[in-house]
């Protein structure tokens, strides 16, 4: 799926837009800009995100 | 922001982190700053002289704390200069008399200083008796594989210190270590930020340039098992006045 | 972890105690490193080993009478390293004065009587501590017994370099001070001096030093008993013991305290010589001159050197870290006390396959398993394990002790069982069919009813450190075995046999291979010869071992082994190595799968299995007696991957159900189907995303609404978060079928 494609909330029927959001793990916050429902507030995670700067965050926060 | 007058501009001077997110660009943040100045057990309207102060945003963070701040900046094209929170001068030759600062705060700047034989001379120079030295810099935690550190060229890993001998330093000249408290999660979570905002780990630490490539850096991080310190100094041979608040003696 | 039990495990592990050669030298000369830079043509730092042990150096180098040589190692194979004439090599080409360190000057006055190697040994010694010695010899000169030797023996150059130190030394030498000669006028010394020394031999009448202090009956006195002539290296020896008596004497310490590891002593340090090729000695073309150079340097060459390393060399996961256990043990007991700074050492603890070859091997027998194990469970009783570790397989046993798996009951038309069948998780994964005709066989052969059980052992919560996990598998496992009457168990897994065995030794369990009656089944021929891998679980059970092996041979196979027995090497699954370091994991896969070129059989589905991911065709010792259907070659039988493997649990649970129970459960008519290409499914198990884990997003999409939709591509994107990891998932269709066209997963939470 293109990433750069707009995307549907499945439940509140309308687009996601661009907000900013919060990723945290193990006690560290890292504000971000993502895609988000205005309605019901679910967020997308790219797959390139996830598996790349995503991935690599949790690799250098996890000891070890 | 504080860190790495480099030859070769890293992260700090292009400007990159400070973009990157409500936190000051060190390892720790303003939390960190915090925390030290209160170990320290400064008292309001203390002259606190911050080195390596970049853009004066820990200068701006400790005055609106209620601290006569100032920064040292040794390069030109900062405006920091005009706004009034740093002085154009290098740590090895501060604008200061003898005795004039309640405390110095070198926060990740030691290790890119060259001389800090020199710089530790000054701050002995500039401080009061008893007055305070804070260090937070990065540390070999396996001193042993500091070579591999300091083949890297002039950046932040190659100048990371080993304790013993920032420690023998301080003595000769004259500070009595106070406090010495590891902060490797900051580190940690320094390089994740990083990472996260920016990208490769070789930008950050300020070795572009210097011919070493991200995974040198990354094997020489490893090898020292680079870590994060913040170390409080007392100056002069005086008696201790009030001894801070510390979770470790020395 | 306990200090005392750390420093136990320590002192266990002897890489780090003296060599042979360096124990039996009472000046523990380190002839081992001594050797090494004679090796290395560096003559002059072989020559400040020397140096830095005795205080004599030049001297020693020549006269030396050389205890090492005696217990040298390569006498095993060939002759012992002539270690003397190495050190007279070192003298020769490296040998300069000593470099003397003197501390602090003391004001205290020592005299020496007698000047030959004990003599003049304590007197230096006592010097650089920084006293004031008085060196006193009733002869013409010093070291009289050596001057007579000739050039050949010891040249005069060596006594003038060592005897120069005495100058250097401010060591007062007299020659005719007239010195009383009855005992009571001796002691009237003590006057004039804080301490007193005789060299054995330097008066007429005789004191009595005790052996291990020197010490007389008079307080301040001390007296040597060593035949200068006998032993030179031991007459040093009195000297140095002398010299730390009188130095203790002076400044009022205990003279008996700590000092057992003086003089010679037995090595501990183990060194295996079973494979070394047998080198005689290097001959010097010129005996009356000694080695050259080059002759030193080949002679030195054939030193080993000596180290235990025993447990390194087997085993990749020791290999990998560059160390020894000492080292990790001190490691590992230093990452647990960090409290705030960042723990370096997880992954490596982590690592482990805890297959016990170590302590095999092991002159001491430690156990890097128990520590590792200890550290685990500490990691995880604190909070400090990484999330990630462990995850899967832990996800994985909770799959095994669900529903979705689990079942005891007993055989149908029986109201008992005589004994159950615990056929284990993983042949239930990886064969399930398997497991329904041994149970067929079983029920064939054994009256009074043959239970089933279906459950984990709980062996993956054990090897991650997860007590209350293990403990929670254990405790549902025994509940099961009661349920059935307390039957004695006949398991196919050698980890639930081991489990049982340590953790549950209540629970009779027998291996399966002793349970099958090859005549009722009559399988087709098997492959002539075939190399048996033994399970490491089951190492030290030789009953199982020996159960299988006959079975096989009863198969008409000629059994090739891969090693001596009891030596096996894991599979890299065990201690979960595969989850926390899948790179050492397949090194240690390799190294067993490259040990032998013949096709292996082996009796651990897990371990068939890996072989068989590394392209190492191999064999189930099942597969020879319940052949495929369809003839397929089952040494090419792929591994089945994660997903697959819970997939063929929860299959064979309701194919038994509903074959011998005749029992459908009520959801599987309710299971959707989902359609996932063959590359999907590889970048899933990639991705360690479980089919599982898909199946129950696309599920959790569909109830629910959650998802995203891509407008015109007709694909939706579903999300699920169990419990830490995100799940994504792109599919497509509907009406209880599906197509999964992608998926990845995140721990980070967004919000």
């Amino acid at each position: 799926m293109a990433e750069e494609a707009e995307l549907m909330c499945g439940k509140c029927k309308q687009p996601l837009v661009k907000a900013q959001v919060v990723a945290s793990y193990l006690g560290a916050e890292f504000p971000i800009e993502l895609l988000r429902c205005p309605g019901c507030g679910v967020v997308h995670v790219p797959e390139s995100l996830a598996t790349g700067k995503m991935f690599q965050v949790e690799q250098a926060l996890e000891d070890k | 922001m504080s860190c790495c007058p480099a030859a070769n501009p890293t992260a700090y001077e292009t400007g990159v982190l400070a973009a990157s997110g409500q936190r000051l660009p060190h390892p720790g943040g303003a939390e960190l700053t915090r925390h030290a100045i209160e170990s320290a057990g400064l008292r309001a309207g203390a002259r606190i002289v911050d080195l390596g102060a970049g853009a004066g945003k820990t200068v701006e963070l400790l005055r609106t704390m209620g601290f006569d701040a100032v920064g040292v900046e040794p390069r030109a094209d900062k405006p920091s200069a005009q706004t009034g929170l740093c002085v154009r001068a290098t740590a090895e030759s501060l604008p200061f008399p003898n005795g004039s600062a309640t405390a110095v705060l070198a926060e990740c700047s030691l290790s890119v200083m060259g001389d800090w034989e020199r710089v530790l001379a000054e701050c002995a120079r500039v401080l009061e008796r008893g007055g305070r030295l804070i260090v937070a810099d990065l540390y070999a935690r396996n001193p042993e594989a500091i070579g591999r550190a300091r083949a890297l060229g002039h950046s932040a890993i190659a100048g990371m210190i080993v304790r013993e001998e920032l420690q023998a330093s301080l003595r000769a000249h004259g500070f009595a270590a106070e406090l010495w408290e590891d902060h490797s999660r900051a580190l940690r979570e320094f390089a994740a930020r990083f990472l996260m905002y920016n990208g490769s780990l070789t930008q950050l630490w300020g070795c572009a340039g210097t011919g070493a490539s991200a995974q040198e850096i990354e094997s020489a991080m490893k090898a020292t098992r680079a870590g994060y310190f913040l170390l409080i100094a007392t100056a002069g041979n005086a008696h201790r006045s009030t001894p801070p608040r510390s979770t470790q003696w020395i | 972890m306990d200090r005392e039990q750390v420093r136990r495990w320590e002192s266990q592990c002897i890489q780090e105690q003296a060599p042979a050669c360096a124990s039996a030298c009472p000046m523990h000369v380190d002839a081992r490193k001594l050797a090494e830079c004679a090796r290395k043509g560096d003559f002059k730092a072989g020559f400040s080993v020397l140096a830095a042990a005795v205080p004599v150096p030049l001297i020693v180098a020549y006269v030396c009478d050389h205890p090492c040589q005696r217990q040298c190692r390569r006498a095993d194979a060939g002759d012992p390293i002539r270690i003397h004439e190495l050190e007279k090599a070192c003298a020769e080409f490296g040998g300069a004065s000593p470099t003397l360190r003197v501390q602090n000057k003391r004001n205290r006055e020592i005299l020496v009587c007698g000047s030959e190697l004990s003599g003049v040994s304590a007197a230096i010694l006592l010097a650089q501590k920084g006293y004031n010695v008085t060196l006193h010899e009733p002869g013409p000169a010093l070291l009289g017994s050596l001057r007579g030797l000739g050039d050949g023996f010891l040249p005069q150059m060596a006594i003038g370099t060592d005897m120069a130190a005495l100058e250097a030394l401010e060591i007062e030498v007299c020659y005719d001070r007239e010195l009383p000669h009855d005992e009571e006028a001796i002691l009237g010394l003590r006057h004039e001096y804080d301490a007193l020394f005789f060299e054995a031999g330097a008066w007429p009448f005789t004191f009595t030093g005790d052996p291990a202090t020197l010490a007389t009956r008079h307080p301040g006195v001390f007296a040597g008993n060593a035949w200068q002539e006998l032993s030179p290296v031991y007459a040093v020896y009195e000297g140095s013991v002398a010299a730390i008596s009188i130095d203790r004497y002076l400044q009022g310490a205990s003279l008996t305290a700590n000092r057992e590891n003086r003089g010679a002593y037995p090595s501990r340090l183990y060194m295996n010589t079973q494979d070394q090729i047998p080198l005689a000695a290097v001959e010097s073309a010129d005996p009356e001159q000694g080695y050259t150079r080059e002759e030193a340097q080949q002679e030195a060459a054939r030193c080993f050197p000596c180290q235990c390393l025993e447990c390194v060399k087997v085993c990749e996961y020791l290999k990998e870290y560059k160390s020894y256990p000492k080292r990790y043990v001190r490691e590992i007991y230093n990452n647990e006390c960090i409290v705030m700074g960042v723990r370096k050492a997880n992954r490596m603890i982590n690592s482990c396959a805890l297959c016990g070859l170590c302590t095999t091997v092991c002159p001491e027998n430690l156990s890097m398993a128990e520590v590792i194990l200890a550290a685990r469970r500490g990691m995880v009783d604190t909070g400090k394990m990484p999330p990630s570790a462990h995850d899967l397989a832990l996800r994985d046993m909770a799959f095994s002790t669900s529903d979705a798996f689990t079942l005891a009951r007993h055989q149908p038309g029986h109201a008992s069982s005589a004994v159950a069948f615990l056929p284990g998780c993983q042949l239930s994964s990886s064969s399930p069919e398997h497991v329904e005709s041994v149970y067929k066989h079983l029920r064939e052969t054994t009256q009074g009813g043959v239970g089933l059980i279906l459950a984990c052992c709980g062996a993956p919560a054990q090897w991650a450190g997860n007590e209350a996990k293990f403990a929670e598998a254990r405790a549902e496992l025994t509940a099961s075995w009661e349920q059935l009457g307390r039957p004695k168990l006949i398991t196919a897994c050698s980890s639930c046999i081991r489990t049982l065995h340590d953790h549950l030794p209540q629970i009779p369990v027998e291996s399966l291979w002793k349970h099958i009656d090859l005549a009722l089944i009559a399988p087709p021929t098997a492959p002539k010869r075939l190399a048996v891998h033994d399970p490491c679980s089951t190492r030290e059970m030789r009953e199982v071992e020996d159960g299988a092996r006959a079975l096989l041979r009863e198969l008409g196979v000629e059994i090739e082994e891969l090693n001596e027995r009891g030596l096996t090497t894991c599979c890299g699954f065990g201690g979960l190595q595969q989850f926390a370091n899948p790179e050492l994991a397949d090194r240690t896969a390799q190294r067993r799968a490259a040990t032998s070129s013949t096709d292996y059989v082996t009796y651990c589905a897990m371990c068939r299995d890996r072989f068989s991911l590394r392209g190492k065709r191999a064999v189930h010792i099942l597969d020879l007696i319940f052949p495929a259907d369809d003839g397929a070659d089952p040494a090419a039988r792929l591994d089945p991957g994660f997903s697959r493997r819970q997939e063929g649990r929860a299959r064979l649970k309701r194919r038994l159900l509903r074959d011998l129970w005749g029992e459908t459960e009520a959801e599987m008519d309710e299971l959707f189907e989902l359609e996932i290409a063959e590359e999907v499914r590889a970048l899933l198990e990639k991705r360690m995303i479980l089919v599982e884990d898909v199946r129950q997003a696309v599920e959790h999409a569909e109830k629910t609404g959650e998802k995203l939709e891509q407008p015109g591509t007709g694909h939706w994107l579903a999300m699920w978060r169990p419990s830490c990891v995100t799940y994504w998932v792109e599919y497509s269709g509907g009406a209880g079928s599906f197509t999964v066209h992608n998926a990845y997963s995140h721990r980070m939470q967004v919000k």
